[in-house]
């Protein structure tokens, strides 16, 4: 990559955090009205992403953002009035950026018409105002290069109060606070040069202050204890004098102040201090030397107040950060073996061997979450871009709609967010285009006439909670199960329960709406919405009520890099179960276990008939000989359906690091992944939904409520 | 591959030699990646009689193939004796169980014979051909092959 590109990349990354500004501020604008402080920030980003455009020579970006740059300048010389109409506007003058940015990185043309209607949009907004170009201030919004000159270099006093520095031509006294802090030393100075080299500019008197030199019982042979004070009398300027500090510049305190009351007047009140040598002066910043010293009555000090900086960060490509989520998923199966070969030594190991064997379980895990944490984000991202989403549904949609948007800093994994994009944009236009319903019906059902979408991100047990809250009219269950049967999901005699019939939303081949429109109805269903949730190791849920809106709940991990997993036992070998996933491990009862014909066998829980698999048949090993009574039920949902998994034995509940096994060989039905035990042992995980289904009564069979029926799902 | 220009003409290749169920086979050797001392392997659900399951291949999860099965032979028993030759295809890894491996083969590219026959075996159509040495004739694997012959859903 020449460096031009990698320039260019090091632009576009820059113009994502910058739009995601804009867009922030646009928000803002929206919901709370312009003040500067949002206005400038809107701008600041506009003219940013301008002015890197221009300097690759892309014109069309250049262009656009010229108008945007152009209004909004108006806007925050109050020369225009933002009202909703023209916040409208530039929402989609944000949404156009954003466009013209995706395509000026990928090198293609992009859809210049819709630019050119919004840009016309926003010149007919200038139109009223006098046009007049020479209110572009390029210089005020020059981007944030703030030098910190209150965090660098030894700190100069009373330079307000210097004389002219060409006037100096006759001696002056100069009074010089110098006091070297540890890295000085550390670095190879020696204070005697400097003062020789003061000496060369005229006659010194030098003082040093050795009351700060620790005591015997705490002395401290590595650390800087003296300061001096040293009386220059020299006609040499000021700046001769800083120069002689020149290579120890932010090793040391140092203040040059000018004595002589008669040349410098307003020095007086640092020079009644010479005699005495003021102890906050010379106070050392002992923690760290980096800052300047602490000198409370300067003027300089006044002048630059500490700015507030925001936390310093680092741009890190997300392979780098996976690749240690890998090693460090090594460290912790490592850490697991070594734990594993100790026990097995058979004789009680030394303690003190134990204590470290558990620091380094410890330490691990740490580093492990550490390393996790990198990888999670806040969900602001995402959902600030459902704004546009919504705002385009309902645009064509034609009902007024408003996006909530609740808990956009949760923390989510990476790469969960990515994968997140497709499906709750597919959720948010079905909950505008199906759940809310036409401004007049909503008028005659004594709604308001703008609906409400309400995004939700929380973290809830250790998992990541998402909901799509519509107010609209709840899901039209007739109308559901008309289309069911219609399709052949299920027959007119089926007994099916309300979420039941919520759910076969999510059966593929499944669009309630009648005409397919140009937005949700893509042929595509909620059935690729679950799909991609269930790729994610997640959930996807529906409450709804009719008339007053209905709720999509979706439920994920909190990384897709371990998992929280049951070990258990199958036959010879050890499988780890989804924690989230078994509601319950029960030693099963003699008289709660029948068998119904010849093979089948159900299972009495809490009033309801569950169908019991054993895993280990399922997943072709030889029956288990063991009784069923001496074996243990993990009860797993998936969805609608519960089932008892048979298992040997419960070992452990632990987090496993999850390997792909499809990577090398292919997927396996029943199992979603794979992870390493800490016997170097490879342990498959398994995934109970296809499990679930296929305990599923067949078309055959009618649907027995016994198995099936379940309480609705409460909100 | 580029050899030494100086010392012979003709393209050299070099093989690793294999046994398999008392048959004398071998790879290519840029395919081959390892060789590991057999350990226990877990089992893979819903598979073809020749995958033995899966390993811990330094973190990464590989199947295991026992050649002798997949060519019809008799399948191993594994024992600590027992090898697996780490092999890769594309971004895959993949073992295969065998016997022993013997030594590295370096065959001159016109000493390659096709494998005869209309490739019915199962053997046949993972041997992509013949060589003829002072032991007797190799039957040399095509990896990609065998990787086929797992993808191949039952």
């Amino acid at each position: 990559m020449s460096e031009r590109d990698a320039i260019r990349d090091m632009f576009f990354e820059e113009c994502e955090d910058l739009l995601d500004e804009l867009h922030e501020g646009l928000q803002v604008m929206e919901s709370d009205g312009a003040d500067d402080d949002c206005i400038n920030a809107i701008f600041r980003a506009v003219h940013s992403i301008k002015g890197g455009a221009g300097a690759f020579g892309l014109d069309a970006l250049v262009g656009f953002s010229h108008v945007f740059e152009t209004v909004l300048d108006q806007i925050r010389d109050g020369a225009i009035i933002p009202d909703p109409d023209l916040v409208q506007t530039l929402q989609s003058a944000g949404d156009i950026l954003s466009d013209l940015v995706d395509s000026a990185r990928a090198g293609t043309a992009g859809d210049t018409s819709a630019a050119d209607t919004v840009a016309e949009q926003l010149e007919s907004v200038l139109g009223d105002q006098p046009a007049d170009d020479e209110t572009f201030d390029f210089e005020t919004i020059s981007a944030d290069f703030d030098f910190d000159m209150d965090l660098e270099g030894p700190t100069i006093i009373g330079t307000d109060h210097l004389p002219d520095l060409d006037t100096v031509s006759t001696d002056q006294e100069w009074l010089i606070k110098f006091q070297p802090f540890t890295e000085l030393y550390a670095t190879g100075h020696e204070p005697l040069i400097l003062f020789r080299a003061l000496a060369e500019l005229g006659e010194i008197t030098i003082e040093a202050d050795v009351s700060r030199v620790a005591g015997p019982e705490s002395f401290d042979w590595t650390e800087s204890y003296l300061s001096w004070e040293i009386l220059l009398v020299s006609n040499a300027p000021q700046q001769k004098i800083m120069d002689v500090f020149e290579f120890v510049d932010g090793l040391c305190a140092l203040s040059v102040v000018p004595q002589d009351a008669d040349d410098a007047a307003g020095a007086t009140q640092v020079s009644s201090d010479v005699a005495l040598p003021a102890p906050e002066i010379v106070e050392p910043p002992e923690q760290d030397p980096g800052e300047p010293a602490g000198l409370p009555d300067t003027p300089i000090a006044e002048a630059l107040p500490p700015r507030k900086e925001p936390p310093a960060t680092l741009r890190v490509e997300v392979d780098r950060i996976d690749s240690l989520v890998n090693t460090v998923g090594e460290l912790i199966i490592n850490q697991a073996m070594l734990s594993q070969r100790v026990r097995e030594l058979g004789q009680r190991p030394p303690p003190e061997l134990m204590t470290d064997l558990e620091d380094y379980k410890q330490l691990a895990r740490n580093v492990q979450e550490g390393i996790m944490d990198l990888r999670m984000q806040p969900i602001r991202q995402l959902f600030q871009r459902m704004n546009r989403i919504a705002r385009e549904t309902a645009n064509t949609a034609e009902k007024p709609v408003t996006l909530e948007l609740e808990g956009e800093d949760t923390k989510v994994d990476k790469k969960v967010i990515e994968k997140l994009a497709e499906p709750l944009t597919h959720m948010v236009r079905n909950a505008i285009d199906h759940g809310i319903e036409p401004p007049d019906k909503r008028a005659e059902s004594g709604k308001p006439a703008k609906g409400t979408v309400r995004l939700n991100a929380s973290h809830k047990s250790g998992h990541v909670l998402i909901q799509i809250v519509d107010d609209g009219g709840g899901l039209n269950r007739e109308k559901i199960r008309e289309t069911a049967e219609g399709k052949g999901l299920v027959s007119k005699d089926d007994d099916l329960t309300e979420a039941e019939i919520d759910n076969l939303l999510f059966c593929p081949g499944f669009s309630t709406a009648s005409t397919v429109t140009s937005l949700s109805g893509r042929g595509v269903g909620m059935d690729v919405v679950k799909t991609a949730i269930t790729a994610l190791g997640g959930r996807v849920s529906i409450a709804s009520e009719p008339g007053v809106g209905s709720t999509f709940t979706i439920v994920l991990p909190l990384t897709m890099a371990v998992l929280d997993g049951m070990v258990v036992c199958v036959g010879d070998e050890m499988m780890v179960v989804p924690i989230a996933a078994v509601e319950e491990a029960i030693r099963p009862k003699k008289r709660d276990v029948s068998k119904v014909g010849s093979g089948s066998i159900v299972f009495e829980n809490r009033g309801d008939y569950l169908p019991v698999v054993d895993l280990g048949e399922y997943l072709g090993h030889p029956p288990s000989k063991q009784k069923l009574t001496k074996r243990t039920f993990l009860i797993v949902r998936s969805e609608e359906t519960r089932v008892a998994l048979a298992v040997d034995q419960v070992i452990d509940k632990r987090q496993v690091v999850i390997k792909s096994l499809s990577k090398n060989y292919r997927p396996v039905p029943g199992v979603s992944a794979a992870t390493i035990l800490g016997d170097g042992k490879v342990a498959l995980i398994v995934d109970p939904d296809p499990i679930a289904i296929d305990t599923r009564p067949r078309k055959t069979a009618k649907r027995t409520s016994s198995t099936l029926k379940e309480k609705p799902h409460a909100a | 591959m580029p050899l030494e220009p100086d010392v012979k003409t003709v393209p050299v290749q070099l093989f690793s030699t294999l046994s398999v169920a008392g048959q004398k086979y071998c790879i290519d050797i840029m395919r081959v990646r390892e060789n590991r001392r057999w350990s226990p392997t877990t089992t893979l659900p819903h598979s073809p009689p020749f995958m033995m399951g899966t390993m811990n291949l330094r973190g990464e999860v590989i199947p295991i193939v026992d050649l002798a099965c997949m060519f019809g032979l008799p399948p191993i028993v594994p024992t600590d004796r027992h090898v697996v030759v780490i092999v890769e295809h594309g971004n895959r890894i993949i073992g295969l169980a065998v016997e022993a491996v013997r030594r590295i083969l370096s065959v001159e590219a016109d000493q390659i014979r096709e494998a005869p026959g209309a490739r019915k075996e199962c053997t046949m159509s993972c041997v992509c051909g013949l060589v003829t040495t002072d032991d007797g004739m190799i039957r040399i694997i095509d990896v990609e092959d065998v990787v086929k012959a797992m993808d191949e859903v039952l």
